[in-house]
């Protein structure tokens, strides 16, 4: 358990990644690492009913409106808890947009918000009602406070689709972090497994986007969104557990992405000597969302060389080769210990690590799979969920990134990237060749 | 490691899965269908990987599958025939 008398609550290795990259993107004028969960709801839900449960909410759970600081020990970043006489965060903003070019134009800009977190905005919602008589949920939160399963577990409190919603205590969502797991003393000597692995990939450093056209490039992000329908998504399911293996849809997804990137750099003449992709791994254990306010992640690098890259199977069978041999290796809790040492040095040194390996890049682009969304996203507040999406900025450089996700038997796909890095139509292409690939599951 | 009885290696499934890969608060047994439960695919890794380290078995590509996977009871039955017919 983390919450203590003094109203502290220290910030773990995988807080700390997400602090620097939140400066870093800052630095270079983007709103922040942040992410976006977007719910679409049948009817129209008021902000003042919004507002009046998230008073509540906010009252149960300071962590909410927490303010970082670092005191004496800087190697050491805490939350500090506002008192509950604050109540300025979060914020509610209301929309109605007039036509779908200006509610793409809202979705945009609220995603380029940047929030207040110096002052403990740490979560917004937005509200968007269409002329339809319907509303979308937004709910923008710094990925300094939470990953994405802790966003939708909140958002299931918030909106009391999940069980005992109104009987969690801030401590409870605090607890069962993975670094009650780690092994005491052995930091370091794990640590160096896993910049072991940096190196090894360094060998053949990746190229993104975004460091090849930096100078002309604007601070903002957009991006798209592409469905498949329950038949499709039976296909690529089917097809991803016969190429990629059981439970292995990441596999399948990746070799797609990649090969689509590959051939989207080659368009440009860009050469690469490596791919390398970051894979997100929940360090929860199995069967329980908690803890909430906290990140609870390690990265897995994947790198991949370019002679092979659009060659379907190779890729898969890589993925597959180097995810076994991270698990033997123990590279997961090596990840998680280099992390921590992230915690005591002011200079980010993991980050900063990565990115001198890697000539200033950290990968080829993000990617994540969220996966099926949790039972309880299906009804918020009384209101059935007709969609959902997930929206998450990316860390620049790459500046791009590519979610997987399925909601109401559904796939979908998020493409999120620098706005003037690629043009619209070129992210479409981008999706569209990749969904043929998956539903073809062979080179196109 | 000499060969286990299936019962044996059931309880060592068990102790596995309720110490390493889920909650306190999850009830697993041999019957507990596994997926339903939670196990993601890097669950699975450390699950094959653990069979390997302890069984000194490598399981085939083909038998990692949802009717093999999804229960101790099952996982335990393909360990047990695998230890027998190498």
């Amino acid at each position: 358990m983390r919450f203590s008398k003094t109203h502290k609550v220290p910030l773990n290795g995988a807080d700390c990644m997400m602090l620097a990259f939140d400066h870093q993107m800052r630095r270079l004028g983007f709103a922040g690492n942040q992410a976006q969960i977007v719910l679409g709801l049948s009817g129209r839900l008021s902000g003042s009913r919004l507002k009046s449960r998230l008073h509540a909410i906010r009252a149960r759970f300071p962590m909410l409106a927490a303010r970082i600081k670092r005191g004496l020990r800087p190697w050491d970043p805490c939350w500090h808890l506002p008192s509950a006489d604050k109540p300025a965060y979060p914020r509610i903003r209301c929309h109605e947009p007039g036509d779908e070019n200006d509610l793409h134009r809202i979705r945009t800009d609220i995603l380029n918000c940047p929030l207040d977190t110096c002052n403990g905005e740490l979560v917004r919602f937005d509200l968007v009602h269409t002329k339809a008589g319907d509303t979308e949920v937004i709910m923008t939160w710094s990925h300094m406070l939470m990953d994405v399963s802790g966003a939708q577990y909140l958002l299931g409190i918030i909106g009391k689709s999940v069980q005992g919603a109104d009987q969690y205590t801030q401590a409870e969502l605090l607890s069962g972090s993975y670094t009650e797991r780690l092994p005491a003393g052995a930091k370091l000597p794990q640590a160096g497994k896993s910049f072991a692995r940096v190196d090894e990939l360094a060998v053949r450093p990746p190229v993104s986007l975004y460091t090849r056209a930096r100078r002309s490039i604007a601070p903002r992000f957009a991006y798209r969104v592409v469905s498949f329908s329950p038949a499709q998504t039976e296909t690529i399911q089917g097809l991803a557990e016969q190429r990629g293996g059981f439970l292995n849809a990441s596999a399948f997804y990746i070799a797609a992405a990649m090969a689509q990137f590959h051939q989207f750099l080659q368009a440009r003449q860009i050469s690469s000597s490596g791919y390398v992709v970051p894979m997100s791994v929940n360090l929860r254990k199995k069967g329980t969302n908690l803890p909430v306010f906290t990140n609870q992640a390690a990265t897995l690098l994947c790198g991949f060389a370019p002679e092979r890259i659009a060659e379907f199977d190779a890729v898969l069978e890589s993925f597959k080769q180097q995810t076994q041999a991270a698990v033997r290796q123990d590279l997961i809790e090596s990840n998680t210990c280099a992390m921590e040492l992230a915690r005591f040095i002011p200079a980010r040194m993991y980050a900063a690590k990565i990115r001198k390996a890697f000539a200033g890049e950290i990968a080829s682009l993000v990617f994540a799979n969220p996966g099926a969304a949790p039972a309880f996203l299906y009804e918020f507040m009384g209101h059935g969920v007709t969609s959902l999406q997930h929206v998450p900025t990316v860390v620049v450089p790459p500046g791009m990134g590519i979610v997987f996700y399925t909601f109401s038997d559904c796939l979908h796909i998020s493409l999120v990237y620098v706005e003037s890095m690629i043009a619209p139509d070129e992210a479409e292409s981008f999706l569209a060749a990749v969904g043929k690939q998956l539903l073809s599951g062979q080179e196109t | 490691m000499g060969d286990m009885g299936f019962e044996e290696i059931e309880e060592a499934l068990l102790a596995f899965l309720k110490n390493e890969i889920f909650d306190p608060g999850v009830e697993i047994c041999a019957e507990t269908h596994l997926i339903a439960a939670g196990l993601d695919s890097f669950s699975l890794l450390r699950i094959l990987v653990f069979i390997e380290k302890t069984f000194g078995l490598r399981i085939p590509e083909a038998e990692i599958n949802e009717d093999r996977m999804s229960s101790v009871k099952n996982m335990a039955g393909l360990i047990d025939a695998l230890q027998q017919n190498p």
